[in-house]
């Protein structure tokens, strides 16, 4: 059953934390409605509350197989189900210039047939057992998943082995795999947030960069791709040495163990290092590329700059910043187009981390007569971002916010596991998250206030439009923000 | 990520307590039944509580339901239920403007979020269970006292903001206006569904002090809401604490739940429809279903999963891998009070048509009367049906977390403890079930709506 289909929710996207100062006493009512008893004064005082008790993280074990397999086990007492994922370091990273796409495709290709059972077998297979299973290519990294309950473990590795082990790469399932993806490529330039988030990475890196495509590719690059290379892609990338098995369930690490020397015990292949990511550097914005699509009642409006690789000492600080210009409900940014101005739904911003170069982005669908304005207020509160630097309370709050979350975020085995991934493919500590509140702690008020005002440029923020020209284009002008190049899509 | 495993067996756990011995061993995966523990009262003012206690992690979940929705609405205040439910978030009294999310936000809220559908509205935040009580003084400023606080300037904020959250989500997303005109024939005016929760601009533009006043002393009563606490804390606490902020409120007897016969769909309607976003041409056919929980709906959830949703799912290898007319393709079965529906979608493949796609619709659920669902087909259903359910349960609050269940059982069965009947309710659904409710729903009298994108010839 559907209870979801037709729900609306207050916010569009889960965020995380606050906004500028101006402390909010109640405004005076009009007609007061309702009568407040002068008995329950002490409901104006917030509850002071007892000592948190100590956040409950994942604890993540390590251990490595003879052929060189990394395995992270987090073992966990909740239902006796069990979420497996073999991650690969690479990804649409290590796409071939005018291929973008590939190690997208040549991941949707684990999954199909294997060499024992045809595609159609094979999730017939996976459905008996009650499992699920999912093959993805992203940036950084490579992922096949299976997930289910913990009694059929040994069913689902062994499913999961002949998937990312012994693909079968046969040519129909290529054509069908192919296709598909054209068509849903197709089908997300009518959306007008598909549209901009293809073009988004180009305009930020560079279109040569590795990160300079969408990982899906385009119409035009998956239209050149071929089997072969989706062969080759796999043979040069999917190395044990490059892997890594990650658990998270009711099952111990020896028995994770055990179960993988079984099914992927003997899987062995050299592959060549990765190459590193090429620096992205931040650029001038010249002008506010404009995507026209006649007759939008909204615009849909991203802007973002290149930022530094994971790692970077900066990281924290802007993470906190981040916080306080876009990444949270009570933000600057939302507090002001949504909730003051009233011309969107949502805006809200993002600081991405990579293996390489990471981005900053920021976004909102803004009402189509208001653009501008919008555009000019996004603009404003990045410069807030140095005259008006983050203060002692927005950047405690955030940290706050950041910190006090921990626990729910790891409260379901998929979210552990994915943090395994992460950990894994960027190297970090097994105690990265027991240690990240020390991380936040030691970002303080003068460091935040110096990532605020380094990485929150206006000048070097690219510009992306998704909406009506005839409706916006006058206005849009009159900024100064740079000549508009409205392109057709 | 989405992820559906299964398989009904079921190991019980400190968490989900067992109705039958079974073992608390969380690697045995001997069938047994699975519960969520809970304690519900009431409180003089008619406020429904349950308590659910799990304290192996620090975080305790609080939903707030509220029993209204779409379907309480009245001719001309179509998507008020959601546009009230903004209101929620503005200024009360005690805690003053914008601090709402402000303090969740703070004090490390996750899963932070107010919902309205079809039959309810709610509220829901998981936060560190030493917080419980803040969410407590948040959760009843609300619901006692938000009027004392309420103004036309933040009225007039939010009708903008839900205006925009039409824009977004109707008017400027792929096939949004495709499937407002579907609801709209589903259920034709007067019937309250007609405004697809989300309501029309002049009607969402209309909205007045006076209606929120109203809406609110009718609805928002304590007698008309249920309060659910599940995860960390102490039981005789958690009750001080609820009678603490909740047991002086008061209000309105509960307001009469508001019976509306689901409309029947006399004829076949078919409905040619430009679609001003999307590229790609979609058809859609819907069929009038069981209202929600009624008997039938288990086998048509099972059925819409034979249908679609795996590669050799009979639909989805005709459309997606042998003929490959389909760019996505879904069945599925939507339960509401007044009236469900059973749903089959398709995007068409660039060079192929829609009349390609519907042909091969019609001729799929022909051959499923010929040659019924299998054993192994109907046990796939029935597996993914499960663990969807199974999977939620991982979590306290949230969508389809512990919290939710709750109150859905609650709401809809006026029982909160149904989950092993719900499992139960799936499990023993027979082929001769399935066979039998495709003959009685899926017949000739449906709505099929065919969206041509503009400027593109068919």
């Amino acid at each position: 059953m559907i209870l979801e289909a037709l729900t609306l929710m207050v916010v569009a996207v889960p965020h995380e934390s606050p906004e500028h100062a101006a402390p909010a006493a109640a405004e005076a009512s009009e007609v007061s409605g309702i009568e407040v008893p002068a008995s329950e004064a002490w409901r104006a005082e917030r509850p002071k509350v007892g000592e948190p008790k100590p956040p409950r993280l994942p604890k993540y074990e390590q251990v490595e197989l003879s052929n060189g397999l990394t395995i992270i086990v987090a073992e966990l007492d909740t239902l006796p189900v069990m979420s497996f994922s073999l991650v690969t370091k690479g990804g649409a990273m290590l796409d071939p210039k005018g291929g973008a796409g590939l190690a997208s495709i040549t991941y949707e290709m684990i999954g199909e047939s294997t060499a024992k059972l045809s595609a159609l077998e094979f999730s017939d297979a996976i459905a008996d057992l009650g499992a699920s299973f999912s093959s993805d290519g992203s940036r950084d990294r490579g992922s096949v998943s299976i997930s289910g309950l913990s009694r059929n473990a040994d069913g689902m590795l062994e499913l999961l082995a002949a998937a990312a082990l012994t693909p079968r790469f046969d040519p129909a399932d290529f054509e069908r795999v192919k296709n598909q993806r054209l068509a849903s490529l197709i089908r997300r330039r009518g959306s007008p947030q598909g549209l901009a988030f293809e073009q988004v990475p180009a305009l930020i890196y560079g279109a040569e960069h590795p990160y300079g495509h969408p990982p899906t590719g385009s119409v035009d690059s998956v239209k050149t791709l071929t089997l072969d290379q989706a062969k080759a892609f796999f043979e040069r990338t999917m190395s044990p040495k490059h892997s890594a098995l990650l658990a998270a369930g009711s099952l111990s690490v020896d028995e994770v163990k055990a179960l993988a020397e079984k099914h992927l015990g003997a899987w062995k292949r050299d592959v060549e290092p990765l190459p590193t990511v090429p620096a992205a550097a931040p650029k001038k914005r010249e002008k506010l590329i404009f995507l026209d699509k006649p007759g939008s009642p909204q615009t849909m409006t991203i802007i973002g700059r290149p930022l530094f690789e994971r790692g970077h000492p900066d990281e924290a600080a802007l993470t906190l910043a981040n916080d306080v210009y876009g990444g949270a409900f009570s933000s600057r940014l939302n507090m002001n187009l949504r909730e003051d101005k009233a011309i969107t739904y949502g805006a809200g911003s993002q600081a991405a981390f990579r293996l390489g170069t990471g981005v900053f982005l920021a976004y909102s669908a803004i009402r189509a007569d208001a653009t501008a304005l919008g555009l000019k207020e996004i603009f404003a509160e990045l410069e807030g971002m140095s005259t008006k630097p983050p203060t002692e309370e927005e950047v405690g709050r955030a940290r706050d916010a950041l910190i006090k979350s921990l626990s729910g975020t790891f409260e379901r085995s998929g979210a552990i596991a994915s943090a395994a991934s992460t950990i894994f493919v960027y190297g970090l500590p097994l105690d990265y998250y027991d240690k990240i509140t020390a991380k936040y702690d030691a970002a303080d008020l003068e460091s935040v206030r110096a990532a605020a005002k380094k990485y929150f440029d206006p000048s070097v923020m690219q510009v992306l439009m998704v909406g009506d020209s005839a409706v916006v284009a006058m206005e849009l002008q009159k900024l100064g923000l740079g000549d508009l190049e409205v392109e057709t899509p | 990520m989405k992820r559906t495993p299964s398989l009904l067996a079921l190991a019980c756990t400190a968490a989900l307590g067992c109705k039958t011995t079974g073992t608390m061993d969380p690697k045995a995966g001997d069938a047994a039944e699975v519960s969520i523990p809970h304690e519900m009262y009431e409180l003089d003012n008619g406020l429904e509580v349950i308590l659910h206690q799990d304290t192996r992690l620090p975080l305790v979940a609080v939903s707030t339901w509220y029993h209204v929705g779409a379907i309480d609405e009245v001719e001309g205040r179509s998507g008020f239920a959601h546009l009230f439910e903004h209101m929620m978030f503005q200024a009360s009294p005690h805690v003053g403007e914008d601090q709402f999310f402000r303090i969740l936000e703070q004090i490390g809220g996750t899963s932070l979020n107010g919902t309205t559908n079809f039959d309810r509205t709610n509220y829901f935040e998981t936060v560190p269970s030493h917080e419980l009580e803040t969410v407590l003084w948040l959760e009843s400023d609300r619901m006692g006292f938000l009027l004392a606080s309420l103004t036309k300037k933040a009225l007039d904020v939010q009708i903008g903001v839900v205006q925009n959250e039409r824009r977004q989500s109707v008017e400027n997303r792929e096939y949004g206006l495709m499937d407002e005109k579907l609801t709209q024939t589903l259920y034709p005016k007067p019937h309250p569904y007609y405004g697809s929760v989300i309501g029309s601009m002049e009607d969402i533009a209309a909205a007045t002090l006076d209606d929120v006043r109203e809406f609110f002393r009718t609805y928002y009563t304590p007698a008309n809401a249920t309060l659910v606490i599940a995860g960390d804390f102490e039981t005789a606490e958690a009750k001080a604490l609820v009678q603490k902020y909740f047991g002086t409120l008061t209000g309105k007897p509960k307001p009469p739940r508001r019976d509306v016969p689901a409309p029947k769909i006399e004829e076949a309607i078919r409905i040619d429809f430009e679609e001003p976003v999307a590229k790609l041409p979609k058809i859609s056919i819907a069929w009038r279903g069981p209202s929600s929980y009624e008997e039938d709906t288990a086998a048509l959830d099972l059925l819409s999963h034979v249908i679609s949703g795996t590669r050799s799912a009979r639909l989805d290898k005709r459309v997606s891998h042998d003929e490959q007319i389909a760019q996505s393709v879904t069945a599925y079965f939507q339960e509401h009070t007044s009236g469900g529906v059973f749903q089959i979608d398709l995007v068409v493949r660039p060079g192929r048509t829609l009349a390609e796609a519907e042909a091969a619709i019609r001729e799929v659920l022909a051959g499923l009367e010929k040659n019924p669902p299998t054993a192994a087909e109907l046990k796939r259903a029935q597996n993914s049906q499960e663990t969807s359910i199974v999977r939620g349960l991982e979590q306290l609050g949230g969508f389809g977390g512990r919290a939710e269940r709750l109150q859905v059982y609650n709401h809809y069965l006026g029982d909160p403890g149904r989950v092993a009947w719900d499992l139960e309710r799936y499990r023993s659904v027979t082929i001769d079930d399935l066979k039998r409710v495709q003959k009685k729903y899926l017949n000739d009298k449906s709505v099929t709506i065919l969206a041509t994108p503009k400027g593109a010839a068919e």
